[in-house]
């Protein structure tokens, strides 16, 4: 793996870490699963986030 | 003859029991009382023949008789084999000599103490109030005017003399020679040993002129009285620590044990009879709650004072437990019989969860609410009948009450043993809550906050001794449905809050932090009501924060941790929890500058406000960074307290616990795994100095310490209040010392290099 790729994949483990919690609490015996759900609910806020920025930019322009 | 007045101590003889009263002149008697401790065993009729012929070949006289009693799951009434040992003090040889014969299951109640016994048959107590009957030296019947329950009671006049070490610094271990300090009736000695005759006959002149009923040491069990009662049999000196001549002393050896990932420590124990012996430094409930703490505990729990001082806190909830089954004619399993049930992997996935808790969001937020639910899991144990018997019950087969996710089906016939003890424990509580609110004056005020922190502790320990393994009448199942009530309930509370437009912020196990733009008390409150109506569980509003700072984990910057936190509520108080000046391994002068960077912080009254006195907390870090440069800083505030892991010599490693307990073992010191040292670091990197630490007892003022690992510390503990705006320990050790500081490669570094090690792992 290219090293500027790796800081980005660490991204997405961190991402998975903020929800530990509740990967724990749905104990799915694999929880690969989870931990690729929360990368995805993670990324999505982060998408939700930017678009309502851009959005607020657009109106104000 | 009658005598009024208490139940002073209690010990087992080979006749029976002595027992010490108290009357309500102040006149102390010993008396005699008659007891056979005994066990139950569940016998075929093989059996009983076998133990008719090996009888007289048990270490002591037994007599035999069959009776009635009920077991503890199925509640069905079995007639077993009462097996009373004439001498108490071969109970537990008799029991052992028997348990080579007998598997374990035959047996109950065969593992209890036999003095525990005497109060479980007799229904006495520590400090129990009555008319007791006498003949003689013996006591023959008794009217108790009082119950271990009870929440207004006399208390006799107690005669205490403390003896401690005169040199406080170190535990005696660490010292060659020995002062002792006696003080009593307002008046302090010092007693020294340069000569062991002369200090034998000084403390016995005391304790004969006082005849005091309390002796309060630190450190009497570990070093003073073994060393006197050795000193004593040395010279043939009858020293009375002892009130009773004819009795021994009560004395078990130090322990090292492993518990919860780490090794402990246990003193060794030193009770005297007729006369309580307390150790300070021994007693984990005295701390918490001083001797009206313990008085309460002992009375409830039915165990003699001296004892309850040195046992864990679980043993209470244990014989509370123990002391019901006798009351109702229960067998008590012996060695816990009940193993876990076979289950699916899926249900032990589901099943082995323990208690709910989200991540707070990092950094500082202002205007948030604190709601705790109050003793949340003993409330669900009693509301649910939660107890070892009570969960996949033979009686009720169809029971409509489940635990939720798990599906384990709860009695509705009959209230299980837990709740049952719980029940006056949670009432008793309640009321001393209420009796300190209402108290008078400050002093009955903290009385009652002593007492009812007491019964805190076993309200703390009820939960996770259905899951100890050692524990006679733990049920795993029971722990598991505990925790899934628990879930359930913060989950409820968390959706009325959301329903009502709060704004979860976090949340751990009975308590949750949430935000409601211009949301008042009255708000809160409401809100409280509402969910503790639902879940049925008390809730209410701890508080509502100015700011709260939830910090960044020490492993990861990058994310937070559930249970570290500080707040400042608008009343002006603070809370703190996990940070380094609530941690028992931070240094003096860590603690002091956090705890002066916090009072910095604490006046902003809004995030911008904090925000404005990061300078002034900075200025803070730099005075006390300074103050370490320059040399000034006094070494006792920068001693580092360590438990140490293993034996001074199975180290294998140069760490400093290692050298440090090396070190004190070659100037004499027996330190044992669990044990904790106490150091001031000379070298960290052990360049200069291969020795990196001296051990606080080897110290000399000329050994300096290690100025940079010190800052080091203080960069860390600064870290976590001001990281969030920006200033990470590698940017204040700058700002401190922007010359020598090398560039922050450290943490960085290692931190991606571990990740590509993981990565590489995956990836493979």
């Amino acid at each position: 793996m290219r090293k500027e790729d790796q800081g980005v994949l660490d991204d997405l483990f961190t991402y998975a870490k903020l929800n530990l919690p509740a990967i724990a609490v749905q104990a799915h015996p694999v929880p690969f699963e989870s931990i690729l759900l929360s990368m995805l609910l993670e990324q999505q806020k982060q998408i939700r986030s930017l678009t309502d920025k851009l959005r607020d930019y657009g109106e104000a322009i | 003859m009658t005598v009024t007045g208490w139940l002073f101590d209690a010990y087992a003889t080979e006749h029976g029991a002595t027992v010490w009263l108290i009357d309500v002149d102040g006149r102390r008697h010993r008396l005699r009382y008659p007891f056979r401790p005994a066990f139950y065993m569940n016998l075929t009729k093989d059996e009983e023949r076998f133990l008719h012929s090996v009888r007289g070949r048990l270490p002591g006289e037994v007599a035999l008789r069959r009776v009635s009693k009920r077991q503890l799951y199925s509640r069905a009434a079995v007639e077993v084999l009462e097996v009373s040992v004439q001498n108490p003090l071969l109970f537990q040889r008799t029991v052992h000599a028997l348990s080579k014969h007998f598997n374990f299951y035959k047996f109950y109640g065969a593992d209890i103490k036999a003095m525990q016994l005497f109060y479980y048959t007799t229904r006495l107590f520590p400090l129990a109030y009555g008319e007791y009957e006498t003949e003689g030296e013996t006591l023959t019947r008794w009217t108790l005017l009082d119950e271990p329950g009870s929440d207004r009671y006399d208390v006799p006049d107690l005669t205490v003399m403390t003896m401690t070490p005169s040199m406080k610094l170190f535990a005696p271990k660490y010292q060659r020679s020995l002062e002792i300090e006696i003080a009593v009736d307002g008046v302090t000695r010092v007693l020294q040993q340069s000569d062991p005759l002369e200090l034998l006959q000084q403390v016995d002149h005391y304790l004969r002129r006082y005849d005091p009923d309390i002796l309060l040491t630190e450190y009497g069990d570990a070093s003073l009285l073994p060393l006197l009662a050795s000193l004593a049999q040395q010279h043939r000196f009858p020293l009375a620590l002892n009130r009773d001549p004819e009795a021994p002393y009560i004395t078990t050896k130090p322990v090292s044990y492993f518990s919860y990932g780490s090794i402990k420590h246990r003193d060794g124990v030193f009770e005297l009879a007729g006369r309580w012996h307390l150790d300070k430094e021994n007693s984990f409930i005295m701390g918490e709650a001083d001797l009206e703490g313990l008085y309460d505990l002992s009375r409830l729990s039915q165990i003699g004072v001296q004892h309850q001082a040195r046992t864990s806190i679980g043993s209470a909830l244990s014989s509370m437990q123990i002391a019901w089954a006798y009351r109702n004619d229960v067998l008590v399993p012996y060695k816990r019989p009940v193993k876990e049930a076979f289950k699916s992997f899926a249900t032990l996935l589901k099943a082995d969860r323990g208690g709910l808790h989200f991540m707070p969001p990092k950094g500082y937020h202002e205007e948030v609410a604190e709601l705790d639910f109050a003793s949340m899991y003993p409330s669900l144990m009693r509301n649910h009948n939660i107890s070892s018997e009570t969960i996949d019950c033979v009686c009720c087969p169809d029971a409509k009450h489940r635990v939720p996710e798990l599906g384990y089906r709860l009695c509705e016939k009959h209230t299980g043993f837990i709740p049952a003890t719980l029940e006056p424990i949670l009432r008793k509580r309640a009321k001393y809550k209420q009796m300190k609110k209402n108290a008078p004056t400050e002093e009955l005020r903290r009385k009652y906050d002593r007492m009812q922190t007491g019964l805190k502790w076993i309200l703390v320990t009820c939960f996770g001794y259905l899951g100890f393994k050692k524990s006679r009448m733990g049920r795993i199942e029971a722990h598991e449905s505990v925790n899934a009530f628990a879930r359930e309930g913060l989950l409820r509370a968390k959706e009325i809050a959301e329903a009502e437009g709060f704004t979860l912020v976090h949340a751990i196990v009975d308590c949750v932090w949430l935000k409601k733009e211009g949301a008042v008390r009255a708000d809160y409150e409401r809100l409280a009501e509402r969910i503790g109506a639902e879940v049925g569980v008390r809730i209410s509003l701890e508080g509502i924060y100015r700011w709260i700072l939830f910090p960044a984990s020490k492993m990861d910057d990058d994310i937070p941790t559930a249970t570290r936190y500080v707040g400042v509520y608008d009343t002006g108080e603070m809370k703190v929890r996990g940070l380094e000046v609530r941690r028992r391994d931070t240094t003096k002068y860590v603690k002091r500058m956090q705890n002066e960077m916090l009072a910095v912080l604490a006046r902003g009254r809004s995030i911008a406000e904090v925000r404005a006195l990061v300078p002034d907390a900075l200025g803070v870090v730099r005075s006390f960074a300074e103050e370490l440069r320059r040399g000034s800083v006094s070494p006792f505030d920068l001693v580092v307290r360590r438990h140490i892991s293993k034996d001074p010599y199975e180290y294998a490693n140069r760490s400093v616990n290692a050298v440090v307990s090396q070190a004190l073992a070659e100037a004499g010191v027996q330190l044992s795994a669990g044990e904790s040292v106490e150091y001031i670091i000379t070298d960290a990197s052990g360049k200069r100095d291969p020795q990196k630490a001296k051990p606080l007892a080897l110290y000399a003022l000329d050994d300096g310490y290690d100025a940079a690992k010190y800052t080091e510390m203080l960069c860390d503990a600064a870290e976590t209040l001001l990281g969030p705006f920006g200033w990470t320990k590698e940017r204040i050790r700058e700002m401190l010392d922007p010359v020598t500081v090398k560039r922050p490669a450290g943490r960085a570094a290692a931190r991606r290099a571990a990740k590509e090690r993981q990565l590489s792992l995956v990836l493979r």
